[in-house]
């Protein structure tokens, strides 16, 4: 990246536009890529939210948002945020508004919202070239239904409805579908990928999705300490090691352009993130599930090896 | 929980319980739950915590504070509590059995598909819990709430669910949530502020000097900044700020 | 829209023109200056999407026309608008308004003022194109005010009026206009269309509530998971659309002072002396007049009783008009499976405690899927009531007026589809 205001940890915004008190779980990784997104966004921002967990941040009488905030419908968040837009655009083009009343318009869902019940709304909000962001703050399931598996659920991932069984030792047998790509084919001025354990990575992806007009995606990383059976303090953690062992891999698009933004010099084994995960548990216990793990491990190398360093 | 031997009618809301039994104190407090609200007197409340809270009390309640996380810890590590306060309850009511207790915690944590070993903490925890408590019989519990029921007002724009109040979950005090609290040793801390930066409630600030300071009425415990501070200069205590 | 570019607005007297339903509609919206048109096409809708996006794009109409990926889409966007301050106009269909289900309670629950035209059409199982009215009283409970028009005429006019009666902030509730498919959408009548500066006159700048604003941040459409707090905001809404009765009331003496043309929450034809009543809506309403006349003329007492606005449903009106009457035969151009007609038991509900309620109340289905009704059909309906109320006795459930010839068709029919 080029010219940039975030050089290290100590250029993070200070000013918060999220406080705390929210009934999101200790240690949410959601919450953290919200408050930090938050903060790199800077104010006047509506955000407009999908059915999820995070649709309880703001529940009657409370929000901890100093921001404005449209929960819409599990479907459909990001046409509500063409509503909003629109009636925006309309408003101040007509002088029926100040622009400076105007607002950047942030679609927020879960993963199970972006990749599945909601991915034609947002297929098309993208396709009409929306201005608008989406943060789609992925923990790998249906986190606030009770963790059930989605379309970006990964394989060997045991959730609610993908517990292993002898019939189904590796779990989840489903791959996780690519989001990146799935945006990324719609050509729009940018896509990336980013994770609350790379915060300068995050910061200055969302400066630089700032200067576009178009939608400007963003699929972020959560760990979910209660799905993922983790201890909520190590929640940054684990999303450090997806970066380590290559899992979760820190990129860029513009304009259908791909740029890793942090290409790790030594990839940890994905063995290293997996074990530690209960979710993740039966590929260890009672006997070593090598084959899974392999394949894991194998996807993983198999997608690096196509990375241009 | 409803315990009668003739057929349970009641359905949902409990409107005169005879026993309330609190897992957090900050909950007393909360406006949205209201656990207090229709207790008689004599009726009798348990909190969970190792002191006694003040609590303005209209009626004269029999009140006990017990720290069952305490226990939780001890039996499970984790402060998992459905077993530890469903002891207590059966304990308090002196209507149900150990065995009976023990034999449901069994049967419902194998449902689950708990490991045997899992299970058998929880029996453990239970047991204490049970016998940490004694039973307290109801003396007359004749309160009869108002419950007058009244017309509501078309209440035009201020009846509809928008919320103008903005950053308000500040109100709830999510630090009761703590089972063990962060507390920065000044004398390792750099100030490097990396703590600020993860904690995911925004419950640490910073000084002047760059120094941390937590915010422990909302600080849910988490420990993030415990693990991430490089100086390994956030130390944790098992709470006690909040009780 | 400036008043040159307006083709029809030369004098300063009422245009008359050859309209169908689905122009009139979008004359409408275009008079009301709806500024955003989220849209989705479905048949018989298509006419007056294709019109506004003509008009947007020459110019003609100061608004965004943005055509979504589905009706679920359509209506989020058209409710998050509505929310921002923008005024707004969408049309659907039948399978399109159920697609979109779920964000009619929405945008009822955000208390967001619009106005959706639905161009009535008969739901599949098995698909169809031709009109009932199981589609808009679907989503009879969601909060939505519902105005059901007989002709071209009232389609437009019931469209000014939903704006104006929508967006007063005694209600704050979005509404619906149906107009039957075909009958209505795709039939030319005469209209009056009216002056561009007499609509502005009635039709005050829409002022939202608690919009979204850079200085004002708000939060909508958050959970409320108290069940008091619940109870109280969907109550409101309830009241706000009682409401909605005498602010239309009082909308329509305006519209009559403005444009001559004069609304009540029902049309009664023909009652004054009528022993028997029919009860109906929307278009087919107007075959029923037919029949009315006919019967008349054979000299029997009959009239009938048309519903306009069907939420808030005008329970006094109603009343005022059936109490006394011998024999009430409500028409449902619907049905709720395994009950019968959707009208009918809102009707017998709002005259079961009055001395003088009719004697006896027939529910009747007919016109489903666009079937016809004939004269004959009517005379049958009359004649079950009419024999009822002589012995005395009730129906014992919904009677369908199906022809003969119409049961040989499908005989015929039926034949053909089996093979044999
Ligand atoms: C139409 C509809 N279907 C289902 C639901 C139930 N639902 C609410 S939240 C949720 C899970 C959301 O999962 P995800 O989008 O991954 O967000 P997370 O909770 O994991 O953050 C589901 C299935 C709903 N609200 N609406
Ligand atoms: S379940 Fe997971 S994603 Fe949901 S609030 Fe808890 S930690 Fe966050
Ligand atoms: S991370 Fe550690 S060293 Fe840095 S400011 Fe926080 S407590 Fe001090
Ligand atoms: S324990 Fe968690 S909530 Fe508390 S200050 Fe540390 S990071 Fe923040
Ligand atoms: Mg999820």
């Amino acid at each position: 990246m080029s010219i940039t205001k975030y050089r290290t940890l100590k250029d993070v915004p200070k000013e918060e536009f999220l406080v705390a008190g929210t009934p999101l779980c200790a240690g949410c990784g959601a919450l953290l890529v919200i408050r930090l997104f938050h903060k790199a966004l800077g104010g006047n921002v509506v955000w407009v939210n999908a059915a999820g967990c995070v649709t309880l941040m703001a529940t009657f009488p409370y929000t901890p948002l100093r921001s404005s905030w449209f929960y819409t419908a599990m479907p459909s968040a990001p046409a509500g945020a063409q509503g909003i837009r629109d009636a925006l655009d309309i408003l101040i083009k007509k002088g029926k508004l100040d622009p400076a009343e105007n607002l950047k318009v942030v679609v927020i869902t879960g993963d199970g919202a972006a990749s599945d019940i909601g991915l034609q709304s947002a297929s098309g909000a993208i396709h009409r070239g929306l201005d608008f962001f989406y943060l789609c703050v992925d923990n790998e399931a249906y986190g606030n239904t009770g963790f059930q598996a989605s379309s970006l659920s990964p394989i060997g991932s045991g959730t609610a409805t993908t517990k292993p069984t002898h019939l189904y030792p590796a779990g989840n047998v489903l791959p996780k579908k690519d989001l990146f790509e799935i945006w990324r084919s719609h050509r729009p001025p940018y896509v990336a990928t980013i994770s609350p354990s790379h915060v300068v990575d995050m910061l200055r992806k969302v400066e630089k999705a700032l200067s576009f007009k178009g939608p400007k995606l963003f699929l972020a990383l959560c760990p979910c300490p209660t799905g993922w059976g983790i201890e909520p303090s190590e929640s940054v953690q684990l999303a450090r090691l997806a970066v380590e062992t290559g899992i979760w891999p820190l990129k860029e698009a513009v304009y259908g352009e791909v740029t890793h933004t942090h290409i790790p010099s030594k990839r940890r084994p994905v063995e290293d993130y997996l074990k530690v995960q209960r979710r993740f548990a039966h590929l260890f216990k009672p006997i070593k599930n090598e084959a899974v793990i392999a394949e894991i491990q194998k996807q993983v190398d198999e997608y690096w090896s196509k990375v241009e360093r | 929980m409803r315990l009668s031997d003739a057929p349970i009618l009641e359905r949902g809301h409990i409107f005169n319980p005879s026993y309330v039994l609190v897992t957090a104190p900050s909950l007393l407090f909360d406006p949205t739950v209201k656990p207090l609200e229709g207790m008689a007197d004599g009726s009798v409340l348990f909190v969970n915590s190792s002191k006694e809270v003040q609590i303005v009390q209209p009626k004269k309640v029999h009140t006990i504070y017990r720290d069952i996380t305490e226990l939780a810890l001890k039996h499970i590590g984790r402060d998992i509590l459905s077993a530890a306060m469903g002891a207590v309850a059966c304990k308090l009511s002196g209507l149900i059995s150990l065995q009976s207790l023990v034999d449901s915690v069994e049967e419902e944590l194998a449902e689950l598909g708990l490991a045997a070993d899992l299970i058998e903490k929880n029996v453990q925890l239970a047991k204490e819990c049970y016998s940490s408590v004694e039973s307290i019989s109801l003396r007359g519990l004749d309160y009869k709430p108002s419950h007058k029921v009244v017309e509501v007002q078309y209440m035009g724009e201020r009846g509809i669910p928008d919320l103008l109040s903005m950053g308000n979950t500040i109100l709830r005090k999510t630090g009761s949530w703590r089972v063990f609290t962060p507390i920065v040793d000044k004398n390792l801390c750099t100030a490097c502020g990396i703590c600020y930066i993860y904690c995911p409630e925004a419950c640490i600030s910073l000084d002047e000097q760059g120094y941390p300071v937590i915010n422990y009425n909302n600080c849910k415990g988490c420990l993030v900044c415990t693990v991430e501070c490089p100086r390994r200069a956030i130390k944790t205590e098992r709470e006690t700020i909040w009780s | 829209m400036s008043e040159k570019s307006d083709k029809n607005g030369e004098g300063d007297h009422m245009v008359l023109k050859m309209l169908t339903g689905s122009q009139a509609v979008a004359w409408a919206a275009r008079l009301a200056r709806a500024e955003y048109i989220p849209a989705y096409p479905i048949t018989p809708q298509t006419e007056i999407i294709e019109i506004l996006s003509e008009w947007v794009r020459k110019g003609e109409m100061e608004a965004i026309f943005v055509q979504m990926e589905s009706e679920h889409s359509l209506l989020t966007a058209a409710g998050t608008a509505a929310a921002t301050g923008a005024r707004v106009f969408t049309a659907t269909s039948s399978q399109g308004l159920l697609y979109g289900f779920e964000m009619l309670y929405s945008i009822a629950g955000w208390r967001a003022p619009l106005v959706l035209v639905n161009v009535a059409r008969a739901l599949a199982a098995p698909i169809t194109l031709e009109p009932d009215h199981n589609d808009v009283l679907a989503a009879r409970d969601s909060g939505f005010l519902q105005f059901h028009a007989e002709s071209v005429q009232e389609a437009l006019d019931f469209v000014l009026l939903a704006y104006r009666v929508a967006e007063d902030n005694r209600v704050l509730l979005p509404a619906i206009v149906n107009i039957d498919g075909f009958h209505l959408s795709f039939t030319r009548e005469r209209v009056d269309l009216p002056e561009q500066s007499t609509v502005d006159e009635f039709l005050p700048e829409y002022k939202p509530v608690n919009p979204i604003r850079a200085s004002e941040p708000v939060a909508k459409g958050i959970p409320v998971l108290i069940p008091p707090l619940y109870s109280f905001f969907k109550y409101q809404m309830h009241m706000a659309s009682r409401n909605a009765l005498n602010v239309f009331r009082e909308a329509a003496k305006d519209f009559e002072k403005m444009f001559f043309r004069s609304y009540a929450t029902v049309e009664e034809y023909m009652l004054d002396d009528a022993d028997t009543v029919i009860v109906m809506s929307n278009s087919f309403a107007a075959v029923g007049k037919q029949a009315v006349n006919a019967m008349r003329e054979e000299g029997r007492k009959v009239g009938l009783l048309r519903i306009r606005l069907f939420r808030p449903f005008p329970t006094d009106d109603i009343v005022k008009s059936l109490r006394g009457k011998k024999c009430v035969v409500v028409v449902d151009q619907n049905i709720s499976i395994g009950k019968g007609g959707i009208t009918c038991p809102e009707i017998a509900e709002a005259l079961y405690h009055l001395e003088d309620r009719p004697k006896v109340i027939l529910p009747v289905i007919a016109g489903l899927g666009g079937k016809s009704i004939s004269l004959e059909e009517f005379r049958h309906a009359v004649r079950v009531a009419e024999r009822l109320a002589s012995l005395k006795a009730g129906p014992d459930g919904p009677l369908l007026l199906f022809r003969e010839d119409e049961a040989m068709l499908v005989d015929s029919l039926l034949k053909i589809a089996s093979g044999g």
